[in-house]
């Protein structure tokens, strides 16, 4: 059965950052959802976002389309902004997209951590 | 005897057959699309119009050596007649099954034995009478069947789709249907600034690129039009393309001729006859350039 969710917690171990996890299918049943909850974090001041897509079964253009338009806010607030993933669904339509050239993605959340504490990003 | 290639539409109906008087004359049954010279034969999707292919195949007692059948996905429209293709259930005969890899957990054989179970159909897999072979492939991979070369794409829909250019003796055949123009989805904002957006927005239109690339200088390109443009407006994220991506795709990719494919089921025949004729005033440089035509059932290309 299809299911999504999406949440956002402050990080504790990153100072000024936020991670937003995305679990299930993000696809254009859940756009109306998705772009509800973008807006609401657009509301408030921007943060440096993380996103983690490991848990994600399948995404579509639409789903993505609303989280790179996040991104474009993020990116113009001068904030960071890094997605993590190793969903190979998620990769497939990154790399329909070309957009895995542009973004800054990670396997792991540990990786992520560990290439920021290095000040290698 | 003639070694020239031929195309003939089966079925050029998007989502469902549609049979009845609003679409006599181009026809209700969904995906099919064949590519055949004397002696080989290559089966593009098996929507209702695979059965009609069938049906003419054993009025003029034609057989194939091999029968090569592409799936560009296994969407309903694109899979429901497959199990009316007659040459199935014929012994001796043998029916390559090419398909791409997508989101789906199953491969092409477990697909058609899902279509094939006794509760939707009463003959098993298993009981066809007929040699089949399955070919799984990755969206991106080459592959030569007989003497055609084929080129496979991955395609923008839901779950995706794969495309395919067909070549053989200097010749190209490409059926690009079941996706939707990526950049059209993504936000039209442009007043970012930024190195990163710019570069962003730049990289969204790879995907049109990708499209051109795989149809560059084609004798045929068969292009989902599903939509018109005020139609896609409230569409967006279904998986599909307008009249004018496909002219768009065909006049950057220089092909000689268009055809326009997977006509939505609400389209009538007078609905489609006035589109074309709208579209050839508003878009005459594209009709300047390109040989531009509707699809229709049982049409025969010769490409020569």
């Amino acid at each position: 059965m299809s299911f999504f969710n999406i949440d956002c917690t402050r990080m504790t171990d990153l100072s000024g950052y936020n991670l937003v996890e995305v679990s299930g299918d993000v696809n254009i049943h859940y756009r109306a959802e998705l772009e509800k909850f973008f807006k609401k974090h657009l509301k408030n001041d921007f943060k440096n976002y993380i996103v983690y897509f490991n848990n994600v079964n399948y995404m579509d253009s639409i789903g993505l389309a609303i989280i790179i338009d996040f991104y474009k806010k993020v990116v113009k607030s001068k904030k960071s902004f890094f997605i993590v993933n190793n969903s190979e669904a998620v990769k497939k339509v990154f790399e329909l997209t070309g957009l895995h050239e542009i973004l800054d993605i990670f396997v792991s959340l540990e990786d992520l951590k560990k290439t920021l504490k290095e000040g290698n990003v | 005897m003639s070694d020239s290639l031929q195309v003939t539409f089966w079925g050029v109906r998007g989502s469902i057959p549609v049979p009845g008087s609003s679409t006599v004359k181009y026809g209700g049954n969904t995906p099919c699309v064949s590519v055949t010279t004397d002696d080989s034969c290559i089966i593009l999707d098996a929507g209702s119009g695979i059965r009609e292919m069938a049906v003419y195949l054993q009025k003029n007692k034609k057989t194939y050596k091999n029968y090569n059948i592409l799936f560009s996905h296994f969407h309903h429209d694109h899979l429901l007649g497959f199990q009316f293709f007659y040459p199935l259930f014929t012994e001796g005969a043998t029916i390559n099954i090419y398909a791409p890899t997508l989101e789906s957990k199953y491969n092409v054989r477990e697909i058609l034995e899902l279509q094939l179970k006794r509760v939707f159909f009463p003959v098993k897999l298993h009981e066809i009478k007929s040699k089949i072979n399955y070919y799984d492939f990755k969206p991106g991979d080459s592959l030569t069947i007989d003497d055609f070369k084929v080129k496979t794409v991955l395609l923008n829909h839901p779950n995706y789709a794969a495309g395919y250019a067909i070549s053989r003796k200097g010749k190209k055949i490409v059926y690009l249907t079941d996706t939707e123009m990526v950049n059209r989805i993504f936000s039209k904002q442009t007043d970012y600034e930024t190195t990163t957006i710019r570069d962003l927005n730049h990289k969204l239109n790879s995907y049109a690129d990708k499209l051109i690339d795989i149809s560059y200088n084609a004798d045929v390109l068969i292009f989902d039009s599903q939509y018109t443009e005020e139609e896609y407006e409230s569409r967006q994220g279904w998986g599909h393309s307008t009249f004018s991506d496909a002219m768009f795709v065909a006049s950057r990719a220089e092909v000689k001729k268009l055809y326009f494919f997977h006509y939505d089921p609400f389209h009538s025949d007078e609905f489609l006859d006035n589109h074309f004729k709208y579209l050839k005033e508003e878009y005459s440089y594209y009709f300047d350039n390109i040989d531009i035509r509707m699809a229709k059932e049982r049409v025969v290309v010769k490409v020569k």
